[in-house]
């Protein structure tokens, strides 16, 4: 039990103490982030970002900020974004984000961002939206008409997007691969969790994938390369403790463990 | 024979038909015998599966194609439909404790207290947002709205992140107390998890951030050598696995659609 | 009354349920205990509740009992914005719908072009227009003719109709999009107007006046043109299959809900095979990676050491039951250690992903935390640990209360 206890109290102690210290990092960002950021900085104007928020609060401490830094990137270009998702609470999460930078980027809802809301069905679903997005949601999340809004009448079908940044903590790329990639030749970028980051390679390596960020850290380096520092940065301190705990603590529990086998081998 | 009609009494009164009839030809097939029953449940999963595979094997726009808007739709309809599912279930379960004056009372009326404010909240906010509510002036949120948002961002979401943010302490201490490297490929794991840990945080980086990056040195690096393991080792273990987990959908699919799987078809 | 709830306040409001909810949740670190189960109850409630209520709003009222119980209109056009055309001006008082209409003379312009429209019109079955003319004109017709384009093979096409404008009261003017004249051939077989119609790409929308109208020197009120597709009660269906679902409580009737299971589990393994197509191709076709040509060496390494791991890996697999013979034994014991490398891989981005969770919550609790002054971060850090020493604290007496009562309830045995 104290065992345990210790471990706890040394991982709270690990990542509140960094919380409170003046500490400065420099973030590297990886290939597949910088290729993220060139699709996003690559839309051409008048077509759309598609954001689709497959992620739920659970997952919200890792695709939070990477939704948060390419809808900052976005509106720092003045593209209009369409929000939806498969999850339930993710267009919800992504809405209140993309309220709060809205004040700061002049974007207005139903004229630069529209939310679309939840929906569920899997591939045919999401097939019908690239068909035609006023069939298949034709009010907003919160059952405004799409008529009413005036950023859809240029977004009508799959043509007036020019990529899919989906963001989840689940494997439901693949139905975004089948629908967008596969049939509306629309490219994806991803920002998963990290625990289904490296699931994600094979994709990147066909080309099915046109950009990836991987956890807290794919979102701080992505922030790094639009140069807002922002949440994914300061959380990025505490991480480094983080990791390098755990580090110590299985290089502890092997030095334990040579060291028992060492005495019995003693012992005999 | 399905024609939309134009007059709303005509709709309603169509409705009513309908629904008698559907309820009518279930208590047909209610009255034969369960081996039947159990066919019947066969045919149309196998009819049902047809759909897809015949309308997308088929030269583009065949007779099927005019119909996957509606098949799309249905979907979401019975995907929605199937949530309550597990509400319904918890609903027996804590309903069983509260009439019962169970220990457990306390907490199944939680759940309860919990389950009405959300949907509550969220039905008021969206369908009766004036009702009993003071108007809003600048800078004021109406009653609903705002117990719907203070429920979602101040309950829901630190409940939930919480609950899967405490998976930190169990795999610190899952990680003192069972990672040992007492074989090759224990300590093969280790060393790479090592490596991608540090290559994940600023300050893994710079152990290695003294070899210059450029010619032979670059490959000591850790970001180069974790991104070269992420591409040339990862990616196509991944794809073999992707491989392996298609075959065995793609079998499983075919189990479900000739319902060779036993327990779908005849239940537990 | 329920009284307004001020910005401020909600900051404050959602600051602090939220550390609240946190806290009481990592109670459990100590030990299992009352309150934690309390509020993993409270979150139990609250996921399930949010999930209803957005399943109900969007989907279940959003798509399905609209298309039951509504016409499933949209707006065309809505005649509210000012014109922008000769003859035509905009009338806010005498209209039938939204903020204004169109007044048109005819006889400045016999011939008035929409640009403006809505594109995307679905499956509608027919048109809905309020009009009317100033006088009543005997003889008096409007023609209405759209233009439609198919973007993937460049074919236009018009489809119009005639229908009498003669009286001066406001009507409600349905056209059955059957009854038009269709000129061209834009439609993709099995999509025309009038059977299975789906309609986009209206390019245009003209309204033309006859001579009656022209020589009677008319003026003709318009308003809000809408498409709509009818009533459909066959939705009840789907809503009836919906509920088959729950009969899974009922023994006797549990079967229903396997059929009604039938219908997302038979397409969606249908839709299997369509998905093994377009999903796993390019990745079949991204595996064979040149080997020999006019490539760097290095890519050619690189190639080649993944095109072992593969096959290694997938050896590994495939023959998993029996690794007898040293041709498949071999390339197998490779793929298992290049598989520990990726699970080793897996094992530290989860330690990632896991620890920014906690982060998250750490960061919400000491650096958002929402004050009425300023407070230097170490200090918040002391207020959030005396908030969880207290939490803690209730957390034992639970976990003594509890260990009480068996102890009581286990001598009264």
């Amino acid at each position: 039990m104290w065992g345990r206890w210790g471990v706890y109290l040394l991982v709270a102690l690990a990542i509140t103490l960094p919380m409170v210290l003046p500490v400065r990092i420099r973030m590297v960002p990886t290939p597949p982030v910088r290729s993220f950021f060139r699709m996003v900085e690559q839309i051409p104007k008048g077509k759309a970002l598609m954001i689709a928020a497959d992620f739920d609060t659970g997952t919200e401490g890792e695709n939070g900020p990477q939704v948060e830094a390419v809808l900052e990137h976005a509106m720092s270009r003045k593209i209009p974004i369409l929000i939806m998702g498969t999850a339930i609470q993710g267009p919800e999460l992504v809405q209140s984000y993309a309220e709060d930078l809205a004040k700061k980027y002049d974007y207005r809802y139903g004229r630069d961002f529209v939310n679309l809301g939840y929906l569920p069905g899997g591939q045919p679903v999401l097939e019908k939206l690239g068909r035609s997005i006023w069939q298949t949601k034709p009010t907003d999340y919160q059952g405004k008409p799409l008529s009413q809004l005036p950023m859809m009448r240029r977004v009508r079908t799959a043509k007036d997007i020019a990529l899919v940044a989906e963001f989840t903590g689940a494997g439901v790329l693949p139905w975004y691969i089948q629908t967008f990639w596969a049939q509306f030749r629309v490219p994806l970028a991803q920002g998963c969790t990290g625990i289904i980051g490296p699931e994600q390679f094979p994709y990147l390596d066909s080309g099915q994938l046109s950009g990836l960020m991987t956890g807290l850290t794919g979102a701080a380096q992505y922030e790094h390369l639009i140069k807002a520092p922002k949440r994914a940065y300061r959380r990025m301190i505490p991480q480094n403790f983080a990791h390098i705990t755990v580090i110590v603590l299985i290089v502890l529990a092997n030095i334990r463990l040579f060291a028992e086998r060492a005495r019995r081998l003693r012992g005999r | 024979m399905f024609q939309p009609v134009q007059d709303r009494w005509r709709n309603v009164f169509l409705c009513v038909v309908a629904f008698v009839a559907g309820v009518g030809a279930l208590a047909l097939l209610q009255s034969l015998p369960p081996a039947h029953r159990r066919r019947l449940t066969g045919i149309v999963t196998f009819v049902v599966g047809l759909y897809f595979p015949l309308e997308f094997f088929y030269p583009r726009h065949n007779f099927l194609t005019p119909w996957r808007d509606s098949v799309s739709e249905v979907l979401r309809v019975l995907a929605a439909f199937a949530f309550g599912l597990g509400a319904v279930n918890l609903f027996l379960i804590h309903g069983r404790h509260v009439a019962r004056r169970t220990p457990n009372l306390i907490f199944s009326l939680a759940f309860f207290a919990g389950f009405f404010l959300m949907a509550g909240a969220g039905l008021m906010n969206d369908f009766a947002k004036g009702f009993l509510a003071a108007e809003p002036k600048v800078g004021q949120l109406g009653f609903w709205e705002a117990s719907y948002r203070i429920l979602f961002q101040g309950a829901l979401l630190p409940l939930t992140s919480t609950v899967f943010s405490l998976l930190a302490f169990f795999i610190a201490s899952a990680a003192y107390r069972a990672f040992r490297a007492r074989t090759l490929e224990a300590l093969l794991l280790m060393v790479t998890s090592f490596l991608v840990m540090l290559a994940n945080v600023p300050y893994g980086l710079t152990v290695t951030s003294f070899l210059p990056d450029e010619g032979i040195w670059r490959w000591g690096r850790i970001e180069n050598l974790v991104q070269w393991m992420m591409t040339q080792i990862n990616a196509p273990a991944m794809r073999a696995i992707l491989f392996g987990v298609w075959v065995g959908a793609v079998g499983a699919a075919l189990r479900i659609w000739l319902s060779l799987e036993r327990t779908f078809v005849s239940g537990p | 009354m329920l009284p307004a709830v001020s910005e401020t306040t909600q900051k404050y409001l959602i600051y602090w349920l939220g550390a609240i909810c946190t806290l009481a949740i990592y109670t459990i670190l100590y030990r299992e205990n009352r309150l934690y189960r309390l509020f993993e109850h409270f979150y139990i409630g609250l996921a399930v509740g949010f999930g209803l209520y957005i399943n109900f709003k969007e989907v279940i009222y959003d798509v399905w009992w609209k298309a039951m119980m509504t016409e499933s209109s949209g707006s065309i056009f809505a005649f509210d914005t000012p014109p922008h055309l000769p003859g035509i001006v905009l009338e806010r008082d005498d209209k039938k719908e939204g903020k204004g209409c169109w007044k048109w003379d005819v006889g400045q312009a016999a011939e008035i072009r929409l640009r403006e429209i809505v594109k995307e019109w679905g499956t509608p079955n027919y048109l809905k227009l309020w009009a009317k003319a100033d006088r009543p004109v005997s003889g008096g017709r409007l023609t209405l003719i759209g233009t439609v384009a198919v973007p993937e093979n460049g074919q236009r096409g018009t489809f119009s109709i005639s229908f009498p404008m003669e009286t001066d009261r406001w009507r409600l003017i349905r056209l059955e999009l059957r009854a038009f004249d269709i000129r061209g051939s834009p439609f993709r077989p099995f999509e025309k107007i009038g059977k299975r119609n789906q309609l986009g790409e209206v390019t245009d929308l003209r309204l033309r006046a006859n001579e009656a109208l022209v020589q009677a020197d008319a003026t003709i009120f318009l308003d809000d043109l809408n498409h709509n597709i009818g009533y459909r009660w066959w939705w009840v269906f789907s809503g009836l299959f919906g509920l088959m679902f729950y009969t899974l409580f009922i023994p006797r009737l549990a079967w229903m809900s396997r059929l009604a299971m039938a219908i997302p589990l038979g397409l969606g393994s249908g839709y299997t095979f369509k998905a093994f197509v377009l999903e796993l191709g390019p990745q079949i076709d991204a595996s064979l990676k040149p080997l020999y040509g006019d490539i760097p060496l290095l890519r050619i390494v690189n190639n080649a050491i993944f095109l072992i791991v593969l096959l290694s890996v997938m050896t590994y697999f495939f023959f998993s039951i029996e690794h007898r013979h040293s041709a498949i034994r071999s390339p197998a014991q490779f793929g298992r250690w290049m598989l520990m490398v990726t699970f080793g891989i897996v094992f530290g981005n989860t330690v990632m992903g896991r620890f920014s969770l906690f982060i998250s919550r750490a960061d919400f609790l000491i650096r958002e935390m929402q004050v009425p002054w300023d407070l230097p971060e170490w200090s918040r850090l002391l207020i959030v640990g005396h908030l969880l020493a207290a939490f803690l604290v209730l957390a034992y007496l639970s976990v003594l209360y509890e260990r009480r009562k068996a102890t009581v309830g286990g001598t009264e045995a």
